[in-house]
């Protein structure tokens, strides 16, 4: 279908830290010079995306496995046929809970005297996975120990100041901003449970890569490029102005200081986003999201419903 | 058949709240503001839930059924007809989607996601107008503001200053307008130093 090639690229991402590849490829023309011409739209929720790329509203996303994971089986409803095309970033999870640092989760509840209400981004996420490891190795059953609650990561700190929650995992600038305005402290991270697990990747409909199978290799150069920006310290204040701008200016409206920690290259402590270009993403790196996916029955076996098909890095 | 509306836009769902009341089979309840999407499902059991697409707590309905072995919530989804995928699309194009209780029967629901489809079709179009309108009058301004700047800064006449703005779109391969914003940003910028 002619007209379908000559379509342009609706990516579809979240206000989050890690959206910065695809980003940093439109804002610094990246697309442009491999020949791909994108289009991203902002979505509120990550069922607004899964949804959207579902039913063709949308040719790609920003996500997480999980979620890709069942939205390419039509666990949600229609099965679509998905592939990883990029992996975009490394870590940048950060389980933070209600005010004073406590010892252990268990002094911090009981503190609390009440269940702990405890917020994830969706519940096919690499955060609720992470939840689960963290209230694991604390001895907590999720089905007894918390009451687990989903809303998009946008609206999570001001959950937490309004006391509709206790604390979150959330992804990057969030958990930092909660910290920032003196809401809670950080209990774990991406880092202590699962170090440098792939966190988004670019995930593409087949129907679209179907079109014209030669612009796999021009986005996969694309982003990747974007990433080794992304990495680099030395852009670190041009990313965080593109990611703080607002949304009607080209941007996605994240809080600044937050934003600006979760690149930092120096923060000792604290979790970060590591965007750095490695090798291809093989299954090795999805294994443990695919045996805790089938451990929940989200999943009958580990067989991953979708193909690995970066381009190899131009030499 | 009990069905709840979720919908921030107060005259688009009060003119679906009237379609549907007009129907004696139904029992229509909207979402209260300030209530959470998963409350008011726990509070009215409805059969059907239709939602904005734009509302971000509609993620908590995908919980409802991942969660129902842990919670006494009855298991709802998301409507989908394998067999009329259009109508999906449909609903996607125009705003909305229906959540349903799995036991209630799809010819039951569809009707009245139909009804909605139809509805918030109608809105969308008038909405769409009156954004394209501010668009194009914001983009104009921005045009006009970045001229007036380079022809300041430059000491270039209108025509010079529209063809500066033009070549640089031409080679980014992006919009004047937003070629135009970029210019004022980097004005704001240099000038709050």
């Amino acid at each position: 279908m002619s007209d379908d090639a000559a379509r342009s690229l609706r990516i579809g991402l979240l206000q989050l830290a890690d959206s910065a590849p695809v980003m940093v490829a439109r804002a610094f023309g990246l697309f442009a010079r491999h020949g791909i011409a994108a289009e991203i739209a902002v979505e509120p929720s990550w069922a607004n995306l899964a949804d959207k790329l579902t039913w063709g509203m949308l040719d790609a996303a920003v996500m997480f496995a999980p979620l890709a994971i069942i939205t390419a089986t039509g666990a949600r409803g229609r099965a679509v046929p998905l592939h990883l095309a990029q992996p975009l970033s490394r870590g940048g999870n950060m389980i933070v809970l209600r005010g004073e640092r406590s010892a252990s989760f268990a002094a911090w509840a009981r503190g609390l005297g009440r269940l702990p209400r405890i917020a994830v981004v969706h519940i096919h996420s690499t955060h609720h996975l992470i939840l689960r490891r963290f209230l694991a190795t604390q001895g907590v059953e999720p089905e007894n120990g918390i009451e687990l609650l989903v809303m998009p990561p946008v609206n999570i700190v001001e959950a937490l100041e309004a006391g509709e929650i206790d604390g979150f995992c959330a992804g990057a600038p969030w958990g930092a901003e909660a910290i920032g305005r003196s809401l809670g402290f950080e209990i774990a991270g991406s880092r202590h449970l699962v170090p440098g697990h792939l966190e988004k990747s670019l995930f593409v409909a087949a129907s679209w890569l179907d079109a014209d199978p030669s612009r796999l290799a021009r986005l996969g150069h694309a982003l990747r490029e974007a990433r080794a920006l992304c990495a680099d310290p030395a852009n670190h204040n041009d990313i965080a102005a593109l990611l703080t701008a607002p949304i009607a200016e080209g941007g996605l409206g994240l809080p600044l200081g937050a934003t600006a920690s979760a690149f930092a290259a120096d923060l000792q402590s604290g979790e970060r986003l590591d965007f750095r270009p490695v090798e291809p993403v093989t299954v090795q790196d999805l294994a443990w999201q695919l045996s805790d996916m089938r451990r929940l029955g989200w999943m009958a076996d580990d067989a991953l419903p979708f193909a690995l098909i970066e381009p190899a890095p131009l030499p | 058949m009990k069905v709840l509306l979720a919908d921030e836009n107060r005259r688009r769902v009060q003119a679906l709240f009237e379609v549907l009341h007009a129907d004696p089979a139904l029992t229509v309840f909207r979402l209260e503001s300030g209530m959470a999407l998963i409350e008011a499902v726990s509070l009215h059991a409805p059969d059907v839930v239709l939602v904005d697409i734009a509302r971000p707590d509609r993620d908590a309905l995908d919980s409802v059924r991942a969660l129902a072995s842990t919670s006494q919530a009855s298991p709802i989804a998301l409507l989908v007809d394998e067999d009329d995928p259009e109508l999906m699309e449909a609903a996607f194009e125009a705003g909305v989607c229906s959540y349903n209780v799995l036991t209630t029967p799809l010819t039951d629901a569809k009707p009245l996601l139909r009804a909605a489809i139809a509805l918030y079709a109608r809105f969308r179009r008038t909405e769409e107008e009156l954004r394209r309108a501010q668009q194009l009058l914001a983009d104009r301004m921005a045009l006009d503001r970045a001229k007036r700047l380079l022809m300041q800064t430059d000491r270039l006449d209108e025509a010079q200053a529209h063809r500066l703005l033009q070549r640089r779109a031409m080679r980014e391969q992006r919009r004047l307008p937003d070629i135009a914003r970029d210019i004022l940003r980097a004005h704001d910028k240099d000038t709050a130093r």
